[in-house]
């Protein structure tokens, strides 16, 4: 049986459409899914990335950096154990960027961190000009001070033994249409008896790029 | 016409060949202490363990109680290449202590060049660590 031969022209024309096809599968089968909304691991690597501006993994990586920094350098254990741990206050984050956001999306993470250590606990009943982080709690210590005869801004337990001060900057430049971005967090431990820093640190976290993408 | 279909299924095998080699790069290669104070590598991504291999781990405490841990990783490659890394840490149970401060961390190494990544346990709980490594930049 004789089988007609497609001609030269035609044959190649045929190659390109498969490759075009084989090509497009391909990409479909490792791309096609990425537009749907989903969860993502917030500790992973896979979330979107914005070169201009900060996400909840840069928040991150600066708690870590930091947090590890004090711990490592040991000046907890100097005034705190797991059985009476020193009291801290924490002032609020000076933002020295551009950015609006909470400050307490790094602060909170560095207190989970120390807390998570045994030798500090954080004051929520006291603060500055009497303005207490948690007034329900406030309100219940002043009820109990009372009936002990006591005056609860004048307990010991209300005065922090160490407190934290952290800054937010922010260094941004431009080239050949990308931008890179710097943040940098600095922050400074406190001993209130002597009135000195015993502890400083900096973590630094800078992105580059022209558009946000996903991961590293 | 036969040479045609030969052509055709080349470039079939070679479109899946790719794809299991990009799906092939998203593994992870496990790094676990040994109780003889070694180190175990789980290595399931040989692409990744040449440009992060464990060349020593040491292991210590700080402030007090809290253990700290130092991993060393070479790479073999002759340009600078990217990987990332997490530390997991366990108490003497097994079970997994979270952290608000857990996260994947990006890292640029030279060419023929050793970089030490560390952790510090999250609490005094911790007994056991873990280190997964991740590919982030494939040559494919």
């Amino acid at each position: 049986m004789h089988t007609p031969r497609l001609p030269l022209v035609s044959r190649n024309q045929a190659l390109r459409t498969s490759c075009a096809i084989a090509a497009a599968l391909a990409l479909a089968s490792t791309l096609g899914c990425q537009n749907n909304s989903r969860y993502v691991n917030t500790s992973g690597n896979d979330v979107i990335v914005d070169a201009g501006k900060m996400n909840v993994q840069d928040w991150a990586l600066l708690a870590d950096q930091c947090t590890q920094s004090m711990i490592s350098a040991g000046v907890l254990q100097r005034y705190g154990d797991q059985t009476k741990p020193a009291g801290m206050l924490l002032n609020a984050l000076v933002n020295e960027t551009t950015e609006q956001f909470d400050g307490d999306a790094i602060l909170k993470k560095i207190r989970i961190a120390l807390l998570n250590t045994g030798r500090v606990e954080v004051i929520m009943t006291a603060g500055p000009g009497g303005r207490a982080e948690d007034p329900i709690a406030q309100n219940a210590q002043q009820s109990k001070a009372m009936m002990n005869g006591s005056d609860n801004q004048l307990l010991a337990k209300n005065t922090p033994d160490l407190t934290l001060t952290a800054k937010l900057l922010q260094n941004q430049t431009r080239a050949s249409g990308d931008t890179q971005t710097a943040y940098i967090l600095q922050m400074t431990l406190t001993d209130t008896d002597s009135g000195r820093g015993i502890w400083e640190g900096e973590a630094n976290v800078m992105k580059r790029g022209g558009k946000s993408t996903i991961g590293f | 016409m036969h040479s045609l279909l030969q052509q055709l299924s080349t470039t079939l095998l070679l479109s899946i060949g790719a794809m299991i080699a990009l799906t092939g790069c998203k593994t992870t290669n496990v790094v676990n202490p040994t109780a003889t104070g070694g180190f175990e590598q789980i290595i399931t991504n040989g692409w990744l363990k040449s440009k992060a291999s464990v060349v020593s781990v040491h292991e210590g405490v700080v402030n007090g109680d809290m253990k700290k841990v130092a991993v060393a990783l070479f790479s073999d490659q002759n340009t600078q290449q990217y990987f990332s890394y997490k530390f997991e840490w366990f108490d003497s149970n097994g079970m997994p202590i979270p952290s608000a401060t857990q996260v994947t961390t990006g890292v640029v190494i030279q060419a023929k060049d050793t970089v030490t990544v560390t952790s510090v346990a999250p609490s005094a709980n911790a007994a056991r660590w873990t280190l997964k490594l991740y590919d982030t930049q494939h040559p494919l």
